[in-house]
């Protein structure tokens, strides 16, 4: 699917700057209009074209169709209204739970240097997390990963009263740890 | 009664609920601020009901600290300011709606 999508929009940016090419030139110069006006126009007309311009019209049209819904689905998370009282209604930003998932990365004590936190939405009001940390050398890093993820999942839901459907670690990079001593 | 006057009451009841750092106003907020030189009740949003005299609804934007359970500390911040806005100003609170915006820990704050 990302791969898909990926590809879906590399052929978009290649199509549009194409497009803003033409069109600058037809700016420049008027004939050119003429010129691309033949172009389609021969192509409409002979019969094996059309099957080919038809045939790329509907990938396009499936293409874009797969970013759009690519692009409502994801993204990040912009508030969680987690509770409605009589009060009024209580939201916690997504800065605020990134920051939680971040002060817990870092206090574990599992080696963690720095690290990124962004938060997902998933199902049934649930949240993913992810993680990418860049972790010093002398680190184990399935069995300590493990233990931040525990972690982090029960901080978040101790803290916010959301429940955390996942918790991803990406590791980015391992940093030597003699650069630590060094400085 | 301008919306200035009860946000400031809004504001100091919010800051003084335990567990909160301070309120996070908005880079509009800032910017207005920068060209004007202040801005009543920084962080608060004040709404009034045109439909009814005397109704007002309140949001609260606060930066929290890192080790508090949020949705109580949230809760405290509308019973607090519910009471305190009610009490000095005698406008009825029709909703006091919380967006926490941010977790600091105690380290980032000395520093």
């Amino acid at each position: 699917m990302n791969k898909l999508v990926r590809f879906a929009l590399i052929l978009y940016a290649f199509l549009l700057s194409i497009f803003s090419v033409i069109s600058m030139m037809v700016v420049i110069n008027r004939k050119m209009l003429e010129a691309i006006y033949f172009v389609f126009y021969d192509m409409i007309v002979s019969t094996s074209m059309r099957w080919v311009v038809l045939v790329l019209s509907i990938f396009l049209f499936i293409f874009s169709m797969i970013i759009l819904v690519y692009g409502l689905q994801s993204g990040r998370l912009h508030k969680t209204r987690i509770r409605r009282n009589d009060v009024g209604y209580i939201d916690i930003g997504v800065d605020a739970i990134e920051n939680i998932a971040l002060n817990t990365a870092k206090t574990a004590q599992c080696g963690i240097k720095t690290a990124k936190a962004r938060v997902f939405s998933a199902k049934e009001g649930k949240i993913r997390v992810e993680l990418t940390a860049v972790i010093f050398s002398d680190v184990e890093i399935p069995a300590m990963m493990a233990k931040v993820q525990d972690r982090i999942k029960k901080d978040i839901e101790r803290y916010t009263g959301i429940p955390v459907l996942k918790v991803t670690i990406k590791v980015s990079k391992v940093e030597a740890i003699s650069t630590k001593v060094e400085r | 009664m301008s919306q200035g006057f009860v946000a400031q009451y809004a504001v100091e009841a919010a800051i003084a609920t335990p567990g909160v750092f301070g309120l996070d106003s908005s880079s509009i907020i800032t910017l207005k601020e920068s060209i004007v030189g202040e801005h009543e009740g920084k962080g608060v949003v004040v709404l009034f009901n045109d439909n009814k005299e005397g109704l007002v609804t309140i949001t609260v934007f606060p930066i929290l600290y890192y080790g508090n359970v949020i949705p109580e500390v949230a809760w405290s911040i509308q019973e607090r300011v519910k009471n305190d806005v009610e009490k000095y100003t005698g406008l009825i609170v029709e909703a006091v709606n919380v967006h926490v915006k941010g977790v600091i820990t105690q380290d980032e704050k000395k520093s």
